[in-house]
């Protein structure tokens, strides 16, 4: 049976039905479904705003998350990269001490060494400002100062200790700045001395101890070469390389320092900088992909909800638009958009927040704000995709109302 | 332009329900019928089967001349949306659309041009004597008012049969008469009104009755 509406003349046996259609095939164009959906949208202001409000929150959840950990897992692995992934330690068995020439000798001379020194540990020293006065209690260390150097100990007054000070037995010490504080040391312009044992010392330098080795924090530094003259343990080098090379000389430290029984040696490294790297990374974006998939869940329920209570309370409507010719496809067409346009709205909002949080976040902590510009682009069309999958089976359920019974529950 | 010939429909169980037998009548182009009966007797059973919003069960339904028992669905909803208009007792009127949008509904669903949708949406309206309420929104409009909006839309694609459910079940006296004179005068010559209703008032503008008793419909004697 042909119908008229699948003719393309008016000149047919069954022409006039349907007058203003000329006989056109009868179809609800997308076009159309779109400008319905975004009608239906826009008339229901406070329900769409409430639905775009939790979708634009996932959305921003998410871009938030993710942007926040990426600043944040740059921040940490650039912390990483300036402390950690250029040293490398080789101690020494206890009771051993190397003569200082065999580190600075052989261990800078491998590829890729920039500093190197040797360092020891003692028991803690009282220390006071004449022979017979008040005491401080302090952490003794006896330092190359290319070591302390390596550790990025920096000086505050004076002078490092140089090669004739240990040679010669030089009475010279260093003090941290918490020491010299302590004992009321502000200044070396007058060649202020300590006492320790009812022996006199003169400060040559005042250096800040760095942060990662608490050795020297609170420390008063002999030359090395008192770590060969027994009292001193934990004698270890550090070793300061270029970045990159510090798994290769690792490897080579051991031998150059002690050629005899470089396996009497406990060599240190840091983890591999991109593993390191990634790792951090990894761990911190799963933590938060979680994170993020879970706030786009919710707001996908709640658009799956807003688009079903819909349905429930335009049931009339879709009744009546079922009467005057929309066909099944058409209904869900038209449930389908209004959800992605919900989607899409509340995706490009989120973004926008997201974007902000993130920066607000990094900038605060004085970080670098890393965004994948690939985020940018995917968090309006993320939030068109969830509100379109969450308005597949609302869509449906309209699409199966069946006419009669939609139009009875007005 | 519509004949029914012995047409039921049963609704299954349990119990089944017969809601109409063996309805057997036609309506012509040019006439105006009622279709009467008291409450549950099967009347809006019997509109809902010749607005092909619900399948007999049994017997033949032709619409202008087609078999609607061997149509699709796809096929129902066109020969629905070219031919028939809908004016049921609630306006249904959708309330984020203004008027002219509200009456042009079926222009979009029938895939009309969209730059000839408003020049008949208005004059849909203007027939109805709404033309001053062109833009205005449903919930600023009385109860006569939205009903003259759904009839503006039922007609404003020219179908060639109106079916009205209760038209005036909502209306007040005044408004009652001005919708049944809007009715009167969209009988012409290619087009058939077709009213369910239960009041006497508006059986009487009809030229002829069919009586719903029971779920058996039949013409009454002229």
């Amino acid at each position: 049976m042909r119908l008229p509406w699948r003719r393309k003349g008016k000149d047919d046996d069954l022409a006039g039905l349907g007058a203003v259609n000329n006989g056109r095939k009868v179809r609800t164009s997308p076009r159309d479904a779109l400008i319905q959906a975004a009608l239906a949208v826009k008339g229901r202001r406070l329900r769409s705003s409430l639905t775009i409000a939790g979708v634009a929150l996932g959305i921003a959840t998410a871009i938030g998350t993710l942007g926040i950990t990426a600043s944040a897992a740059g921040a940490v692995s650039d912390r990483f990269d300036a402390i950690k992934a250029t040293q490398v330690t080789a101690r020494y068995p206890e009771g051993i001490a190397a003569p200082p020439g065999a580190a600075s000798e052989n261990v800078r001379s491998l590829n890729g060494v920039e500093q190197a020194g040797l360092s020891c540990k003692a028991q803690d020293l009282d220390v006071g400002r004449n022979a017979y006065g008040k005491t401080v209690n302090l952490s003794a260390m006896a330092a190359q100062s290319e070591a302390m150097v390596a550790y990025q100990a920096s000086l505050d007054q004076g002078r490092w200790f140089d090669a004739g000070h240990g040679e010669r037995g030089d009475p010279v010490v260093m003090l941290d700045t918490a020491a010299a504080a302590q004992l009321g040391i502000k200044s070396l312009v007058d060649g202020p001395m300590v006492f320790i044992g009812g022996q006199p010392y003169l400060v040559v330098g005042i250096f800040t101890a760095p942060d990662n080795e608490t050795r020297f924090t609170r420390a008063v530094v002999f030359p090395y070469e008192r770590c060969l003259g027994g009292g001193f343990s934990a004698a270890e080098a550090i070793v300061r390389t270029s970045p990159g090379a510090a798994q290769q000389v690792a490897t080579e430290v051991a031998l150059a320092l002690h050629p005899q029984a470089p396996a009497r040696l406990t060599v240190t490294t840091p983890p591999d900088l991109e593993t390191f790297q990634q790792g951090v990374q990894s761990e911190t974006q799963a933590l938060f992909l979680g994170l993020a998939a879970i706030s786009l869940l919710i707001a996908a329920i709640g658009i799956s909800n807003t688009t079903y209570v819909a349905v429930l309370e335009r049931k009339p409507e879709i009744g009546l638009r079922r009467a005057t010719g929309a066909t099944r496809s058409a209904i869900t067409v038209q449930f389908l958009f209004e959800s992605g346009i919900l989607g899409l709205v509340g995706g490009t909002i989120g973004t926008i927040l997201g974007v902000d949080a993130t920066a607000a976040a990094a900038l605060g902590k004085d970080w670098l704000v890393i965004l994948d510009p690939l985020l940018l682009a995917g968090g309006p069309l993320l939030g068109l995709v969830v509100g379109t999958l969450a308005g597949i089976y609302p869509a449906l359920a309209a699409a199966r109302l069946h006419p009669v019974e939609a139009l009875r529950t007005a | 332009m519509i004949a029914l010939n012995e047409v039921g429909r049963t609704f299954p169980g349990p119990p089944e329900v017969a809601a109409l037998r063996d309805a057997t009548f036609t309506v012509d182009a040019g006439e105006m019928v009622a279709i009467i009966g008291p409450s549950g007797s099967g009347k809006s059973t019997l509109l809902n089967v010749l607005g092909l919003l619900d399948e007999p069960t049994s017997g033949t339904y032709l619409l202008n001349g087609v078999d609607t028992g061997k149509l699709k669905e796809r096929s129902r909803t066109a020969l629905r949306a070219t031919t028939l208009g809908f004016v049921f007792q609630s306006a249904y009127v959708v309330a984020h659309l203004d008027c002219m949008a509200n009456v042009a509904l079926p222009l979009t669903h029938l895939g009309v041009p969209r730059k000839e949708r408003p020049v008949l949406a208005e004059a849909a309206l203007r027939s109805v004597g709404l033309g001053h309420r062109l833009h205005a929104r449903p919930n600023t409009l009385s109860g006569g008012e939205r009903q003259r909006v759904a009839i503006a839309r039922a007609i404003v694609h020219e179908p060639r049969v109106l079916l009205c459910d209760e038209p005036t079940g909502n209306l007040d006296s005044e408004n009652t008469q001005a919708v049944l004179d809007l009715l009167e005068n969209l009988v012409t010559g290619d087009r058939a009104v077709v009213v369910v209703t239960h009041e006497n008032e508006v059986a009487d503008r009809a030229g002829r009755t069919v009586k719903v008793v029971d779920g058996h419909a039949a013409p009454l004697a002229a």
